[in-house]
């Protein structure tokens, strides 16, 4: 028994040596993905394969765990970052670029093929650490079918948003099914990027020099809230994302507000479900933008062995037939030049962003933390209808946030 | 003439051999130990003197500067630490008195005791983040129909929604699932009181209650106080079933200071900071464990 134990070892030990001295042949990347949902996941996935065929000397890993970001964000703590990664646009990744964490694409001949407005929006301090691939947009859904059984046009401005929500109050039917148990916070910021495209009022404030009463965002966004939570589905209070989609779906409310990234599980849901996207009408009768985020970006790590051969993959992804490849699976906007984009559902957000009608989401200008922290507030502001509460919250949330 | 004292010498000496093998062999625990526990205490200690962002090697030495912020200028910590404080007694109250009253009933002659034993250690064997989010499903489409069923205006609505009732929600989640352990400690110790006593007690003519005050409850107080402590220790560092159900909200009336130092290092980039949270964190958690085991230490049968 115990010679056999010993030749089994052995046999092992043989056999992982070996499989070692095969791997060596091959150059094996890391590549740590910022996404979970099934159809970035899947749209990742295939185009590693594809890499990985035409690539023989080179095998990237894809490594698929839940919550990477956090994976991520304590691995660079350690000065051990995979060599390649997935990003979304915070104020974190900011400190890994500031720190010398992250290589420098700068003058990259591949960047050439992204477009170019979206490449300047991701500069940091005049360098290029990450390639930008694709946004998510936020606006309104729409479910078309009640919208039609009710004769009622598609909002433009706040105006027809609000008259739609009565027609359909008079009709039984809840003007909005919201994510409002621990969401408020997103649509607060993504609103609030819609009123102002810069933090200058929040600065002001932090700075003693203006009164919460006077932001044109902050007054903007709290009366506009109040105007949504008149016709919101009450159960809309416990619902987190999942419980929102379902009051949606079940015709508990006509609209939702949302990003394009629901649409994958809202047609995973219901297949025929007759719905829109179109952009959230803007509470100050200034233009609607389609507020969009630049949601997937690609990065190197500085300390990579393989610099080259991680360059190579990030070629591979500017092509437009691969980014093509990820967004007919992955469903959002693509910015690599050339990729065609064409999603029934989404067709007046494209429109509105073709016509450069887009805001940038502030969470990357605020300071890392403030919209979590600003949201308690907005949370407070639905629940209670206190606005003088609100700008007061708001006013020490900004001014821990700026000034510590 | 000589015999004794070498025998004595002999007698040293494999004492002290002896010492010298007891020594080796704690070493990997001692080594583990402070490699895996002390080392990142201290290192934690002395990151939260800078102003570590937890991302890259760049940081200045700051001094006290975290631990007087967290004192003298941080609303959030304090709400924190209220809220916990407020959550720990709740907490310790329901296993002590749930989870007594169990190991009373389970530790009786009946029919089907090891099945009613096993039915209630069931829930500790589930992860907590698991629970939470079970619960989460049972708070919004549940409970709130048989609340309206009912016809009562408070369980019509999601619970965990309600700024004062979350507390509640999270609270009775953590029983349901925490107060297992504790009911198996305290039939172990019901069943180390020597059944004689309370014979003699009886003979003497004590009745249940007296038999209770000076039999039971003097004979349980070292298992109480380890419940205590474990109890304590979950409700002032309570985090996943919080996480799971509400991650702080509505509107921050559940943010925990785990919570809080889950956010500000990873949300906010600023570990120092939730390194200096922590640390007072855990000086008040010895505190009040020190104070209790003094306290319970006291009270108990040698």
């Amino acid at each position: 028994m115990k010679k056999f134990l010993a030749l089994l070892l052995a046999a092992m030990m043989l056999l992982s040596v070996a499989s070692f001295a095969s791997a060596d042949d091959v150059v094996e990347l890391e590549f740590l993905y910022h996404k979970s949902e099934t159809d970035a996941m899947n749209a990742m996935q295939a185009v590693i394969n594809q890499f990985n065929e035409e690539n023989p000397g080179i095998k990237v890993n894809f490594v698929q765990i839940p919550d990477a970001a956090t994976v991520l964000q304590t691995r660079a703590t350690q000065n051990d970052l995979p060599d390649m990664f997935g990003v979304t646009t915070s104020t974190t990744y900011e400190l890994m670029f500031e720190n010398g964490l992250i290589m420098d694409l700068t003058g990259q001949p591949f960047l050439d093929n992204v477009e170019a407005s979206t490449l300047a929006l991701s500069a940091y301090q005049g360098k290029i650490y990450r390639m930008p691939y694709s946004l998510s947009c936020y606006g309104l859904y729409v479910r078309t079918d009640i919208f039609e059984e009710n004769n009622i046009e598609l909002p433009e401005t706040w105006e027809d948003l609000m008259a739609a929500c009565e027609k359909l109050q008079a009709a039984g039917i809840y003007g909005f099914g919201l994510p409002d148990k621990d969401m408020v916070y997103q649509r607060m910021e993504r609103m609030m990027s819609m009123l102002a495209n810069n933090d200058d009022e929040f600065k002001a404030i932090a700075a003693g020099e203006m009164d919460p009463h006077d932001s044109k965002v902050l007054k903007g966004y709290a009366e506009a809230s109040l105007d949504i939570a008149k016709y919101t589905n009450p159960e809309s209070k416990g619902a987190g994302y999942d419980e929102s989609y379902q009051l949606f779906l079940n015709k508990q409310a006509a609209m939702t507000i949302n990003g394009q990234w629901s649409l994958g599980t809202l047609l995973g849901f219901d297949p025929d479900l007759k719905i829109a996207m179109i952009p959230l009408p803007n509470p100050l009768g200034e233009q609607s933008n389609v507020i969009v985020s630049i949601d997937t970006s690609f990065c190197i790590s500085a300390n990579t062995k393989h610099p080259e051969e991680c360059l190579k993959f990030m070629e591979f992804l500017s092509k437009t037939e691969t980014a093509q490849t990820y967004t007919d699976t992955e469903g959002s906007p693509n910015v690599i030049k050339g990729v065609v984009y064409n999603v029934k559902e989404l067709e007046k957000i494209n429109d509105a962003m073709a016509a450069g009608h887009t805001a940038l989401s502030l969470n990357a200008v605020w300071p890392s933390g403030l919209r979590k922290a600003l949201g308690d507030a907005a949370t407070n502001l639905i629940l209670d209808g206190d606005l003088e509460a609100f700008y007061a919250d708001a006013q020490l949330t900004i001014e821990d946030y700026y000034n510590n | 003439m000589t015999a004794v004292p070498r025998k004595k010498a002999r007698q040293h000496t494999m004492r002290r051999e002896q010492a010298i093998a007891y020594t080796i062999m704690t070493l990997p625990g001692l080594v583990l130990y402070c490699v895996f526990l002390i080392l990142p205490i201290l290192m934690g200690l002395y990151y939260s003197l800078t102003d570590w962002t937890g991302i890259g090697n760049k940081f200045n030495f700051i001094g006290l500067d975290n631990y007087i912020k967290v004192f003298t200028n941080d609303k959030r910590f304090g709400n924190a630490l209220v809220f916990n404080l407020r959550y720990t007694v709740y907490l310790v109250i329901g296993i002590v008195v749930i989870g007594f009253m169990l190991a009373m009933l389970l530790n009786r002659e009946m029919k089907g005791r090891s099945f009613f034993r096993t039915l209630y250690f069931m829930p500790a064997v589930l992860s907590m983040i698991t629970i939470g989010l079970v619960f989460k499903q049972v708070y919004f489409y549940v409970l709130p129909s048989i609340g309206k069923a009912v016809g009562s205006a408070t369980f019509s609505e999601n619970i965990i929604a309600n700024r004062q009732l979350a507390i509640y929600g999270i609270l009775f989640v953590h029983l349901w699932q925490g107060v297992a352990l504790p009911t198996l400690l305290f039939l172990s110790g019901l069943q180390t009181i020597p059944v004689d006593l309370y014979e003699a007690a009886s003979i003497d003519g004590a009745n249940a209650w007296h038999q209770f005050k000076s039999i039971t409850v003097p004979y349980i107080l070292p298992t109480l106080s380890v419940v205590l402590v474990l109890a304590v220790k979950q409700g002032l560092n309570v985090f996943d079933y919080i996480n799971s159900m509400t991650k702080g909200g509505p509107g921050g009336a559940t943010t925990s200071i785990s919570i809080l130092i889950w956010q500000n290092a990873w949300e906010r980039n600023r570990f120092s900071y939730a390194i200096a949270q922590a640390v007072i964190t855990g000086l008040i958690i010895a505190l009040i464990s020190f104070v209790q085991i003094k306290y319970t230490d006291r009270k108990k049968v040698d």
